[in-house]
């Protein structure tokens, strides 16, 4: 494991030039995976399409995903990228990863490399869970990172199968009859759990050590190491400039998006967030400052704390006992 | 000046909010009885990029935004290159600008008379204790005082637009306005447009009136994955569902959104779905499905540029060739086309009229042009429009029932079509397969079983194609030496293009497959010069004719690859060089 302080300084193949939206989690996430694996491997990404694709690769900017004045000679500093359809990054870097093996089995490839897939979670757990899965049942040794926002952001904000409780997307719009989308989200950990995974693992750079360390397991991981990366979306949760890192970070205290890490024949270890509903924050701290939530959640003018609007209570209960027994049934695995 | 014509562009970065200033645009000049039609371009990203807008305004109906612009706002020139294929300005152009835009001007905002109007946004807005981004709404009063248009329109619109905001936005927005429609101190010279009639009318999106035009036409189920440019009809349809009694689903793929429609639609309710090239691709196994078990469906296919992701956000006609023919086996299916906005209307009850009358899948190619563009339009007749109901089994004098019932072979009047009965009426149990089954519905691997159902699958399509041999329109001159087919979006940039080019015929098909063939030889006859027109690389209409017979080697083949419209230097141009 290198020294934090290492990985900090290194270059980041993630370069200024993307067009993701200013504030976007997912740039920050993109920032800290470059430098963990700057690591003096080789690195192959397959990518799905998902808003980390189409706003990296966009021409005419600049490719987001360079490695700065390296020149592609330099071997380590050089990385591959494969743009595949929607629904099948894990699939095709899976591939990449066995004609990697086959290589170095001949002798044609000396070094290591390492390959990684990323995805959205619309294309990973709606429309990919199929290749997923698959791809850890076979124990494809690559990194798979799931970016999470709960919306599929890149088409304008409609529901995905990991939107949480009683949140407003363009699919599922808070109305007087609806709260919003009352669709109890994909138990995603516990399915990549159970397909085997060698590393299953949710995180958020709102936790730089901690990201890092996962990261880095992850990496040197035998099987397929999956990681989830809650990535709060500006323009679909619709919050204020610079509240990004304070809302990933509320979001695993209060229990949306738990830290967790399991590697395969271990116990799970579940951090920044306790199992007793009383001594976490109130789920309303991150509810309140999005707009997604503002239907069930609103601030007192007086107080300037956030409250359950009247009315609301029982949809706000109903997410506070979603986010306990999925807490409960991670704490399962500890 | 005397013109029915305006032409703007706004261009600027996510969060300018140049669309919203278009819109505004829009709204008023729906409110004030003048026809419209904008248009937006913008990258494949959502947010933070480029991203502009062209707006038309008209005294008549008008479905293809103008070439030549006569206003241009443009809030960063670094945001211009993107679209300099498409701005192309007239000669005596306005362009408003932010006063602190040090740039050289680009190329492509460069015109012979040009007259630039500075503004210095901040500094007016901060006066006023405004942030910078109501920048947009501030530019909407001076356009609209430029045309002089009456102010208490624009209030009315800002007063709508934020009508679900606290009455402090809407003050805030009322000032900006304000602000901007009394900067101008001296007069531009712009076409004044003053409307025919004064009447209200209806500002929609082709996406927009294609779901509601289903809702109107009968569908009562919708499943759906997201994909541009397709997704405001899910999105749309949302809304409408629940107060007629309907249901949407949104599923977690193409494959699975295909599957609900076809289970709703056998439960026995109008169903459809939407979406894009790959989504389309998905689809195709079971649009065989809905061929074989002969169950209605209605698939909208937003066609973008292909193939694979391609430019999601830009139109092409590159999807026909999957439309008429994608899947395996032979597989009965109609496939219809709007050619603007307003023809969604239609198109849509042809749609459900067909799949429930003939009991078999319908394809409806739309295009990112048609889907997204905003169009003022008139109200919509839906009287005199196909509403074919599904034949229904209502009992055969105690003889048992069969779903692909074959009694009627015999008879020349009898169109193919088995009545379906509802699951769950009393006696009807039947079977139905994908596998090739007889008349019960049992499945068969008898060859000459095989031949048999697939006589009666497509007896089908020879009564569809006699009902819908009038499904065209004719524009121009039909005498004229030079006769033109395009359908689509191109279809409208060419009809435009028609009303000043009197020596040609426009011929425009409502339906692809069955094609009107014969409607196409008359019109085509005694053509001295004959063109088929389409936004795609290899000529999908033309060979698709060829094969059918209806054109031979003398007609041209006039087209090129999709994502950017047709302008009428270009059509020039073309006709002028002849095609292949």
């Amino acid at each position: 494991m290198a020294k934090i302080i290492d990985i900090i300084q290194r270059e980041s193949c993630f370069q200024p030039g993307s067009t993701l939206c200013a504030g976007c989690m997912e740039s920050i996430a993109f920032q800290n995976i470059g430098k963990i694996t700057d690591n003096g491997k080789k690195t192959i990404f397959g990518l799905g399409t998902f808003c980390g694709e189409v706003s990296t690769l966009q021409f005419p900017n600049p490719v987001a995903w360079g490695r700065g004045e390296s020149t592609p000679e330099d071997w380590t500093k050089s990385f591959g990228i494969l743009h595949h359809v929607f629904e099948s990054a894990p699939t095709i870097t899976e591939a990449i990863r066995d004609t990697v093996d086959v290589l170095s089995s001949v002798g044609a490839i000396k070094s290591d490399i390492q390959t990684i897939s990323m995805s959205g979670d619309g294309g990973a757990l709606a429309i990919g869970l199929r290749s997923l899965l698959h791809t850890i049942n076979r124990q494809a040794r690559i990194v798979s990172f799931v970016l999470v926002n709960e919306v599929f952001a890149n088409t304008g904000f409609q529901y995905s199968p990991s939107a949480s409780l009683g949140s407003d997307t363009s699919t599922t719009p808070a109305t007087e009859l609806h709260p919003g989308n009352m669709q109890p989200p994909l138990d995603y950990l516990g399915l990549a759990v159970n397909a085997g995974a060698g590393l299953v693992a949710q995180v958020s750079p709102a936790f730089p050590k901690y990201f890092l360390k996962v990261v880095e397991t992850a990496l040197e991981c035998k099987g397929t190491a999956v990681i989830f990366i809650p990535s709060p979306c500006i323009t679909g949760w619709k919050f204020a400039d610079g509240e990004t890192v304070e809302l990933a970070r509320l979001s695993c205290e209060t229990g949306f998006f738990p830290c967790f890490l399991k590697k395969k024949g271990q116990p799970a270890e579940i951090k920044f967030v306790e199992r007793d509903a009383a001594k976490r924050p109130p789920v309303e701290h991150f509810m309140g400052p999005q707009q997604r939530f503002q239907h069930l959640v609103r601030k007192n003018k007086e107080t300037g704390q956030f409250e359950v609007r009247p009315g609301k209570e029982a949809v706000v209960e109903e997410i506070r006992t979603w986010i306990q027994t999925k807490l409960d049934a991670l704490y399962r695995m500890a | 000046m005397t013109r029915n014509q305006l032409h703007l562009a706004l261009i600027g970065s996510g969060g300018d909010g140049v669309v919203a200033s278009a819109t505004m645009i829009m709204q008023t000049a729906a409110r004030m009885g003048l026809y419209g039609i904008m248009t937006q371009s913008y990258g494949p990203q959502i947010r933070g990029g480029e991203s502009a807008a062209y707006v038309s305004v008209s005294t008549d109906p008008i479905a293809v935004v103008g070439d030549h612009k006569d206003l241009v706002v443009c809030f960063r020139f670094s945001d211009v290159n993107p679209f300099r294929q498409e701005v192309a300005m007239a000669a005596d152009v306005t362009l408003l600008h932010p006063k602190e835009e040090q740039a050289d001007l680009p190329e492509v905002l460069k015109a012979k008379n040009l007259r630039r109007i500075p503004v210095p946004f901040q500094e007016l807005l901060a006066a006023e204790g405004l942030p910078e981004i109501a920048k947009n709404v501030m530019v909407f009063g001076i356009i609209l005082q430029a045309l002089g248009w009456q102010k208490k329109y624009g209030e009315d619109c800002i007063k709508d637009i934020f009508s679900r905001k606290s009455d402090a936005v809407i003050s805030a927005n009322l000032r900006a306005f304000d602000i901007g429609y009394h900067h101008l101190k001296e007069k531009i010279s712009l076409p004044t447009l003053s409307p025919k009639q004064v009447v209200k009318r209806e500002l929609i999106s082709g996406n927009e009136l294609c779901a509601r035009s289903a809702v109107d036409a009968g569908c009562r189920f919708f499943a759906g994955y997201p994909i541009t440019p397709s997704s405001e009809i899910m999105e749309t349809i949302y809304d409408l569902l629940p107060k007629v009694g309907g249901k949407l689903l949104q599923a977690e793929d193409e494959i699975a959104a295909i599957g609900m429609v076809l289970g709703a639609s056998f439960g026995g309710v109008p169903a459809m779905t939407a979406t894009s090239g790959p989504g389309l691709s998905l689809m195709t196994e079971m649009m065989g499905i809905s061929s074989m078990t002969e169950i209605p469906a209605v698939i909208v296919d937003c066609q973008r540029v292909g193939p694979s992701t391609g430019i999601p956000s830009r139109a092409e006609q590159s999807d026909l060739w999957h439309a008429l023919y994608a899947g395996h086996g032979d597989a009965p299916r109609a496939v219809l086309a709007p050619m603007d906005v307003p023809s969604c209307h239609r198109t849509m009850f042809q749609a459900f009229h067909l799949a429930e009358t003939y009991q078999l899948p319908v394809l409806v190619l739309s295009d990112a042009i048609i889907a997204q563009s905003q169009q003022i339009i008139d109200n919509l007749e839906t009287t005199g429009l196909p509403q074919g109901k599904r034949q229904t089994f209502q009992g055969n004098g105690g003889s048992p029932y069969l779903r692909f019932s074959l009694a009627h072979t015999n008879d020349p009047g009898w169109n193919g079509v088995s009545p379906i009965a509802l699951p769950g009426t009393p006696g009807t149990m039947h079977t139905i397969a994908g596998i090739e089954h007889n008349e019960m519905g049992k499945i068969s691997s008898d060859a000459k079983q095989h031949e048999i159902m697939n006589r009666k699958r497509f007896r089908k399509l020879d009564y569809l194609a006699e009902e819908t041999a009038s499904w065209f329109h004719i524009f121009g001159n039909p005498t004229a030496k030079h006769r033109v087919v395009a359908w689509g979006s191109v279809a409208s940039v060419l009809e435009r293009y028609v009303t000043t080019h009197k020596d040609m015929a426009l011929f425009v098909p409502e339906i692809l497959s069955p094609f009107p063939i014969a409607a196409l030889q008359d019109f085509l006859a005694g053509a001295r010069r004959s063109s088929i027109v389409e936004q795609n690389f290899q000529g999908q209409l033309y060979h698709y004719l060829r094969s059918l017979g209806t054109i031979d080697g003398k007609t041209e083949k006039i087209c090129r690859s999709g994502g950017l419209a047709f302008s009428n230097d270009e059509l020039d141009r073309l006709f002028q060089e002849g095609g292949a």
